[in-house]
């Protein structure tokens, strides 16, 4: 099993050069740093926290981006290929395969979040660089691993993206849901207060609370990162529910 | 079941208990990680109004309206309701200016500042906004009297600063007589006058106006001749 899944995990990565995905990311991290310049040399004050904030939160989110439709792309593309058909005909398990991409993803993350951390050696300490990309490595990897489960069961580029869009935006902003839910302004005597409160504080137990992950405050000057053995147990467990439920998927499939 | 799915009895039994674990996992992760805490996000610095410029992508007047709406809502932060006394009003002041920058014929930055920036019980704060709406107003007198108009009733009730309601009222007084503003409002500085005790003053003032044919309306000729006649009534009266 282990030698097909590094196998399958092989062969991801060399789709990923073969569609130059390092370059996409060297060319959208390139836009992310002029943009980053551009913010900088229009500040009066404080342009280091422009330089390493807005270069921060861009690269974050368009590799994001870019790692969502690439999982999707790929595997839709082996799908209607029925290249998924030709690997299980061979000695190969369905998790030995899933197993396999996700591991190659998650390698082609750790590249992209390499990446995403050289500009930032020249303007964080190497710790804040060093943290900020860990957890911008568990990101990801979280991510591809939910846009795969999303393919194999939507089995469409547009809807598998358009649902891992909003569960990444929904993991982002879940705390302040929960937050906004209990407020000030919320009556705690109605019922359709208690029962909204109830209902986020749900759907928060189910979802990953991403905005505590690879925040751009952490590279400020001074600042000091959390304890990132939050966030890598969090990847961890939320990685290993992502791939139960969509080996539980798979395995369902008539293909 | 559809056609095209296995029963459940296909997933191995392995993979189901690795489900269970892992959704059990996660829940118990969920509730041993600290509740989100409420942070009070100060008022940031604004943009230059130029970054403000590129931000709107050609449309500086959707850009307005979205800010000014973020603006509006910011004392209503994730878990925490903060005051319009506690914003920090100098900061505050320049958003303003800049979402006005962006859309000049965007009343709602003026409106903002003068209701409710500039009604809450902080003495410096209210000048502050008086100061920017008087400076908003210079600028599109025509168009922004109505909060100006505004300005002078917060000076002279709120603050009670009456020096200030009449330096603000005698800008009023010195627009041009057009119908795009009501004679009241240009009349705004007779009435602090009286309530200066300046009874000669307004006398005189109301008088002039009367008499200077630009009221031609019969019940507003009709009110400002008893007002006239109540101000002389009241100056025999000292």
């Amino acid at each position: 099993m282990r030698y097909a899944v590094l196998s399958i995990a092989r062969f991801t990565l060399i789709e990923g050069v073969r569609t130059h995905i390092g370059a996409v990311t060297v060319g959208i991290l390139a836009l992310a740093v002029l943009a980053a310049e551009f913010s900088t040399g229009l500040a009066l004050t404080d342009s280091q926290s422009y330089r390493t904030g807005v270069y921060a939160a861009l690269s974050r989110l368009a590799l994001v981006f870019v790692a969502v439709l690439f999982v999707a792309s790929s595997v839709v593309r082996e799908l209607q290929d029925r290249m998924l058909d030709l690997t299980l005909s061979r000695p190969v398990s369905r998790t030995s395969w899933y197993l396999g991409r996700a591991f190659g993803f998650c390698i082609l993350a750790f590249g992209m979040a390499s990446l995403a951390a050289l500009p930032l050696l020249f303007s964080a300490t190497p710790y804040q660089t060093g943290c900020w990309a860990i957890s911008l490595f568990a990101e990801l990897c979280l991510l591809s691993i939910a846009c795969l489960t999303c393919v194999v069961t939507l089995r469409q580029v547009t809807l598998a993206v358009m649902v891992t869009g909003a569960f990444y935006l929904l993991a982002r902003s879940i705390d302040a849901v929960v937050l906004m839910s209990r407020g000030p302004t919320v009556d705690p005597t109605a019922l359709s207060s208690e029962v909204i409160a109830k209902g986020v504080e749900l759907i928060a137990l189910a979802v990953p609370a991403l905005d505590r992950f690879t925040n751009s405050a952490w590279l400020g000057v001074n600042a000091v990162p959390p304890d990132l053995s939050n966030v890598l147990l969090q990847s961890g467990i939320y990685a290993s529910l992502l791939i139960a439920i969509g080996l539980f998927d798979l395995y369902r499939v008539n293909d | 079941m559809s056609r095209d799915e296995r029963k459940i009895s296909s997933v191995p039994p392995l993979l189901l208990l690795f489900l269970v674990a892992a959704l059990c996992a996660q829940g118990i992760w969920s509730r041993y990680l600290s509740d989100p805490s409420v942070t009070v996000t100060a008022l940031p610095t604004p943009p230059s109004a130029s970054i403000l410029k590129v931000a709107a992508l050609g449309q500086p007047d959707v850009l307005a309206r979205v800010l000014m709406l973020w603006l509006q809502a910011f004392d209503y932060q994730p878990g925490v309701s903060i005051a319009f006394r506690d914003l920090d009003y100098v900061r505050l002041e320049v958003w303003l200016e800049r979402i006005l920058q962006l859309d000049p014929q965007f009343e709602y930055p003026l409106l903002a500042a003068a209701r409710l920036y500039g009604e809450v019980a902080d003495e410096v704060k209210q000048r502050r906004m008086l100061k920017f709406t008087a400076r908003q107003f210079r600028r599109d007198p025509q168009v922004r009297w109505q909060w100006m108009a505004h300005a002078v009733y917060i000076a002279k009730h709120r603050l009670e600063d009456l020096d200030l309601a009449l330096d603000l009222a005698r800008e009023l007084h010195a627009l041009p007589a057009t119908d795009a503003i009501p004679s009241w409002v240009r009349q705004m500085h007779i009435f602090v006058l009286e309530d200066m005790g300046e009874l000669e003053s307004a006398k005189v003032l109301l008088g002039g106006l009367l008499e200077s044919g630009e009221i031609t309306d019969r019940h507003e000729q009709w009110f400002l001749s008893q007002r006239l006649h109540e101000l002389e009534q009241r100056s025999e009266g000292h």
